[in-house]
């Protein structure tokens, strides 16, 4: 069966492909032809034979249930409900108190307050801000590169503004249209600015504008619209209507933007505090004064050298190329600084040269196109009575007839003018040369130009201090935005990924597949990143709404409608339920595009309360649960595992403002949530991996989840998990054993022990204390607790 | 990634049948419910244990194992066969090193492989790969995974479902990679929707210590003891709540997990420790970071870990898409010295037989020679591109055919034409070796029986012994 779809599958592949490479798709019939690029269809909610559940979505699933002769699993317990809710809004576990407390309150509307205190909680936007962090494949560093601090000092604002975002139940059509083009919007509130990170803090491919150009547009397709038209940089797309012009179109409006230096970023709040910032002012002081430092040096330098290479310098004015040579020297083999041969061409071709009687000669060679004039320049030249007498006499003997020539002559008087020890005839050259007239000139030339390799070594050090500066506490936060260029980019199809194999030009315009409207045929306006977010956000867009519900199904239920959430072309996955997801993403449009109703929505559903229990008969026939006959088990992944970890044992801080990125792996006195941890794209710590937390390279649609050795290693042997076990026992209150046992319980997994688990604790302890005379601090309760934060119940949601 | 796994199927496939529906009582130490129990194969065969020593990046075949002198002939200019790859390449690009004949086989092997010379007679070079597409991610995952693009688990994860462990001790599956991982990370050793605990277990051999070969690996804060009794309550408690979520596949395998990592930290301390080598063993390996890997390899398969994946480093070090000859004599001269003491060192232990070494890259090169291109090359013009269309691997040991040459590139060493062997084909091969037939070593997730070798591949005879 399986190998017949995908053979007619891949023969819809070639099809398509051929009708491609006619080079005429049928965009109107393309959008018929693929569920995913359909409007999505409103139908009633089916008739089922079974009565169950809540609201609509029950419907959609239980009809698919019972297409596949499945059914649904009974509702799970309140205690299973509070614990599945909390860990699901916030990532956390909740207290023995507040599990108490839903259990015991028997009011009919009893779940549906405790959804909306969850959602009402700052804990909910570092739970659910972190899930579209995924998406954003946001880190706090560039990715690889060679000498500069690859560090983003102001990262964490797009971070903090996500995570707002999520608290604040922001529109998710205004979500888009912030990320994409929030400097393009009238918005009074600046710190909205901080949205454009969603473009920037990817990876900076070392510079390279194109691939720069590609992350971000392959972030914003895949993100918001599932389409992977990175696929078409090299040849048409070749699954989807999607000709590599579409790729090029929307190549063109992310090359045509630019960013301030980091320095220069918008400031979009206040230091953390006034004596940090007057410390970082300070700092920021003393860092300027050593570059200005450095960069005299690097004048007087510059300065002293001068006699000693100008005749060096002579030979490079007949040189055009400057920039491609990377160690100029002069004949004698010697180093010479580009910047003196640049001032010594501007000094010469300048009105300066012209009066200078010893340069005079040079400014017209310099100037003047014709070799066979140049014997008529040297002889007029050589008549004039204010040319040094030496110089003079020098072209009488030579003659020179070429330009080179006249250099050689130069280069020469000026050799001896200014060798050691210094002969009296040459003292009006050398005034003429080094003297007054060239201190003057050379003191307003652009020290940073003097500056030669291995100096630009010591001034990047300094420099990099910057950076690192703004990433402290007493900088402003700034917003990582960018602008459009004054001159936006014309794309031309680069044929096979090529650039300099140029194509057909293509204007800057939204996907072909998806052009419903004039305006999508061509932006207009600057870059066209607002245009281009507005068609993303239009609710006319098919994809949009579908992604965005399917993604918040996936982050609650662990699987997609959709399989594959970031690719919803031919390519990818065909949802199981689409009249569900078409349903969900009309009601999530005509509910305001709010996320917060969403998950109430969802919630509340029958399906979402199940059991997660693998029993029954469905378990042979959906194995996987793609119909979704039982809620999915979810295992805490390593945010939600770390945090709970640290909540239990007493050591977790919260700080609603959000602020600069923190070590995760260094346990502290106090220390907050895993979404506010330093991420280096290129250095994601083991243990991060080792949970599977994804790479920050490319957008992540779902993360995997593996069961390895080194997770158990980590809970047994790390000294994060050994201390946070022997904190969580100091916090045990005195009492009995069986108290004490009971205290333990409570906090790690909310609940009572049970008499059998009762039982072979205080066994445990009993046995344990009498021989645990290792010598070492840690003590029978240590090992019971940290046993607490190993369970699988502890890190598992039923 | 949903571990798709149905307790039912899963003892059914792995041979233990419904009698174990208790399985949440019975201790993983009993030895039965342990998923990397041995099971008996299809068929009896030599081979128990892989070394795959992956060339990452694409070894050069015409300048290795298939010597190709007339391109001497048209150095510089166009050959008859010019085939499509990643890059534009021009002319012929003759081999800069020499070849000699080695053994009674007298199979000729590159100046740059010299050591190997010695086991020539125990080599079976297959010349005749080919491949689907020369792009290194997904020509990686065909080679590790058996389809390009979607996600399948890996030949390691596999052959571990198909023959258990015979090593509770230690993952019968390690992969190895000095100073990071290759392109497409953990994909290359993923057991997918096979159970995780069949997932290849990463090891970054640039480090000597062995904390920070595996990360947290010593208990150091409580005696053996101690641990012990803590993992036996541990072990209850996620009993207790496993009967109470029966047929929960992840719960049970985390229970089995957290046993193999107790044990690892002993278990590991010896396999992970070379001073326990001789000298003379050490010295013959040579300490570069590849002899260290190689002679690990030895170590781990001696204790019975069923394939260990050897990567030259992070990234595609054999990509030499620039200056292929200095590239690719410092590479082999990385690793040939340790290739070759790692075949004499098992052959002298008689684990050779019971051992496939398997050598190469995902694909080859081209016979010619890379042409310049902004931002993709130097643009030096002495490098080559990948090629998927012919290129050489070679099998030692295991019930593998010892002084072969199996199968031909055309006469310039582009693509494979004679008894052309498929990435599909050498998967099929290599799990024959090992006694498991390819087309019965199945999985079934999602409503469909899955295989390494998807619907593809044929078991060579020519390379069995």
């Amino acid at each position: 069966m399986k190998f017949v779809i995908r053979r007619s599958f891949s023969l819809a592949c070639l099809f398509a492909c051929l009708c491609m490479a006619r080079g005429s798709v049928d965009y109107a019939k393309e959008r018929l032809g693929h569920w995913a690029y359909r409007l999505p269809a409103r139908s009633p909610a089916p008739e089922t034979s079974a009565k169950w559940g809540a609201n609509p979505v029950d419907s959609f699933v239980l009809a698919t249930l019972e297409r596949n002769g499945l059914s649904a699993s009974p509702l799970a317990g309140k205690r299973t409900l509070i614990r599945r809710a909390t860990f699901d809004l916030h990532g956390l576990p909740p207290s023995f108190a507040e599990v108490e407390e839903f259990v015991n309150d028997s009011s009919p509307d009893a779940y549906r307050r405790l959804i909306d205190r969850l959602l009402e909680s700052p804990r909910y936007g570092e739970r659910w801000g972190r899930h579209w962090l995924d998406v954003a494949r946001y880190a706090d560093t560039q990715g690889y590169n060679l000498t500069r601090s690859s560090k983003y000092p102001f990262a964490y604002t797009y971070r903090d503004y996500v995570i707002r975002s999520f608290n604040e139940d922001k529109p998710f059509d205004r979500f888009i249209l912030e990320q994409l083009a929030a400097d393009l919007l009238e918005d009074p509130d600046k710190r909205n600015l901080a949205a454009l990170g969603f473009l920037t803090t990817g990876e900076r491919f070392i510079n390279k504008p194109h691939e720069i150009a590609n992350d971000r547009l392959d972030v914003t397709t895949q993100g918001f619209l599932a389409m992977t038209i990175g696929c078409a940089r090299c040849h048409d797309h070749k699954a989807d209507p999607i000709p590599s012009a579409d790729y090029y179109s929307l190549f063109g409006v992310f090359m045509s933007t630019q960013e301030p230096k980091a320095e220069e970023l918008p400031v979009i709040g206040k230091p953390a505090s006034d004596e940090a910032h007057r410390k970082f002012l300070a700092e920021r002081a003393k860092l300027e004064r050593r570059v200005e430092d450095k960069l005299s040096e690097v004048f007087r330098k510059a300065r002293k050298e001068w006699p000693g290479v100008v005749d060096g310098l002579v030979d490079y004015l007949g040189k055009n190329r400057l920039s491609k040579q990377e160690n100029l020297r002069d004949y004698r083999g010697r180093p010479l600084r580009k910047g003196h041969v640049i001032f010594l061409k501007d000094f010469v071709s300048g009105q300066q040269g012209l009066k200078n009687p010893f340069y005079r000669l040079l400014h017209l060679v310099y100037k003047e196109d014709a070799d066979k004039r140049i014997p008529h320049l040297v002889r007029s030249f050589r008549e004039r009575p204010d040319v040094p007498i030496p110089l003079a006499a020098s072209l009488k003997s030579l003659e020179p007839a070429t330009r080179k020539k006249v250099y050689e002559a130069y280069r020469d008087l000026l050799k001896r003018a200014f060798a050691a020890p210094l002969a009296a005839e040459f003292a009006r050259i050398r005034s003429l040369v080094d003297g007054v007239q060239f201190e003057k000139a050379f003191g307003t030339v652009d020290k940073n130009g003097l500056v030669e390799r291995n100096e630009r070594v010591q001034l990047t050090k300094i420099k990099n201090g910057f950076p690192k500066l703004l990433a402290t506490e007493g900088a402003p936060p700034r917003a990582m935005v960018l602008y459009d260029k004054a001159n936006a980019y014309s794309p031309y199809v680069f044929l096979r990924g090529k650039p300099e194999n140029r194509g057909p030009s293509v204007e800057r315009r939204f996907p072909q597949v998806l052009s419903l409207r004039d305006e999508h045929r061509s932006f207009k306006q600057g870059s066209g990143r607002l245009e281009l977010a507005r068609a993303i956000a239009d609710s006319g867009n098919p994809l949009t709404a579908r992604v965005i519900v399917n993604r918040v199904w996936q982050w609650h239920f662990g699987q997609g409608i959709a399989p594959t959430p970031s690719e919803f072309g031919k390519m990818g996955m065909a949802p199981t339920n689409p009249e569900l997801l078409d349903h969900l993403a009309i009601w999530f449009v005509e509910n305001g595009w709010s996320i917060k109703k969403l998950h109430r929505y969802l919630m509340n559903s029958a399906t979402y309360r199940q059991q997660s229990l693998a029993v029954g008969k469905s378990v042979s026939s959906d194995e996987a649960n793609r119909f979704l006959w039982r809620m999915n088990p979810r295992r805490l992944e390593w945010e939600a595992m770390r945090d709970s970890i640290l909540h239990v044992s007493g050591s977790l801080s919260h700080r609603d403002k959000g602020g600069l990125p923190v070590d995760l792996l260094a346990l502290k006195e106090r220390n907050f949530r895993s979404v506010f941890g330093f991420l280096d794209r290129e250095r994601i710590p083991g243990v991060l991996r080792t949970f599977d937390f994804p790479t920050p390279q490319v957008s992540c649609e779902a993360r995997v989840r593996t069961v390895v050795p080194q997770q158990g290693l980590f809970l047994m042997n790390s000294k994060f998990v050994v201390e946070s076990s022997k904190r969580m026992a100091a916090l045990l209150p005195e009492g009995s054993p069986e108290a004490r046992v009971r205290a333990l319980f409570r906090r790690a997994i909310s609940r009572e022990p049970t008499s059998s688990e009762l039982s072979k604790s205080k066994s445990f302890i009993l046995r344990s204390s009498s021989s645990r005379q290792d010598g070492t601090s840690f003590s029978s309760w240590d090992a019971l607790a940290q046993v607490m934060l190993m369970s699988n119940e502890f890190l598992y949601v039923d | 990634m949903k571990a798709g796994l149905s307790r039912r199927d899963f003892l059914a496939s792995t041979g233990m049948g419904m009698s174990l529906l208790g399985l949440g009582l019975l201790g993983v130490r009993d030895g039965m419910a342990n998923p990397f129990q041995p099971r008996p194969s299809h068929f009896h065969a030599k081979a128990k244990h892989v070394i795959h020593v992956f060339c990452n990046g694409g070894a050069s075949q015409i300048d290795t194992f298939d010597p190709k002198p007339v391109l001497r002939k048209y150095a510089g200019k166009r050959i008859p066969i010019h085939l499509k790859t990643e890059r534009e390449t021009g002319g012929a690009f003759p081999s800069p090193f020499t070849f000699k004949q080695y053994g009674q086989s007298g199979i000729p092997i590159s100046e740059i492989f010299h050591h190997l010379g010695e086991h020539a007679d125990d080599l079976c070079v297959i010349r005749s790969m080919h491949t689907n597409v020369p792009n290194h991610e997904p020509s990686l995952m065909m080679l590790n995974c058996g389809d390009s693009i979607l996600p399948r688990p890996s030949m390691g994860s596999w052959i571990n479902y198909g023959l258990g462990s015979v090593n509770d001790n230690l993952p019968g599956f390690i992969a190895m990679c000095p100073g990071g991982v290759p392109i497409k990370g953990g994909a290359n050793w993923r057991s997918s929707f096979l159970p995780g605990i069949y997932q290849g277990t990463h090891i970054d051999t640039k480090h000597k210590d062995l904390e920070k070969l595996i990360e947290n690996v010593r208990n150091r804060h409580q005696t053996d003891a101690s641990q012990r009794s803590q993992m036996d309550l541990l072990g209850e408690f996620n009993r207790l709540h496993l009967r109470k979520r029966p047929g929960d596949a992840e719960l049970q395998s985390r229970i089995h997990n957290y046993e193999l990592a107790y044990r690892m930290q002993m278990e590991a301390s010896d396999a992970f420790d070379l001073s326990r080598e001789p000298e003379s063993v050490r010295e013959a390996y040579g300490k570069s970071v590849q002899g260290r890997q190689l002679l690990l390899a030895r170590r781990l398969v001696e204790r019975g870990v069923r394939f260990v994946q050897l990567y030259h480093g992070a990234g595609q070090p054999w990509d030499d898409h620039d200056e292929i000859e200095k590239g690719h004599r410092k590479l082999a001269g990385e690793s040939s010295q340790g290739l070759a003491a790692l075949i004499g060192d098992l052959k002298q232990r008689g684990l050779l037989d019971e051992t496939l070494v398997v050598w190469g890259g995902e694909f080859g090169r081209t016979p010619t020679v890379e042409l310049p291109k902004p931002g993709a090359n130097q643009g030096k013009v002495n490098g080559r591109d990948h090629n998927n269309h012919g290129f050489t691997m070679f099998l030692c040991g295991g019930g593998a055919k010892g002084g072969t040459i199996y199968g031909a590139t055309d006469e310039f060493g582009f693509a494979a034409v004679e008894d052309k062997v498929h990435v599909h084909d050498l998967q099929a091969t290599i799990l024959h070796l090992l006694g498991l037939d390819h087309e019965r070593l199945t999985y079934r997730y999602s409503g469909r029986d899955f295989r390494l070798t998807d619907v593809h591949g044929k078991v060579v005879p020519g390379l069995l012994d």
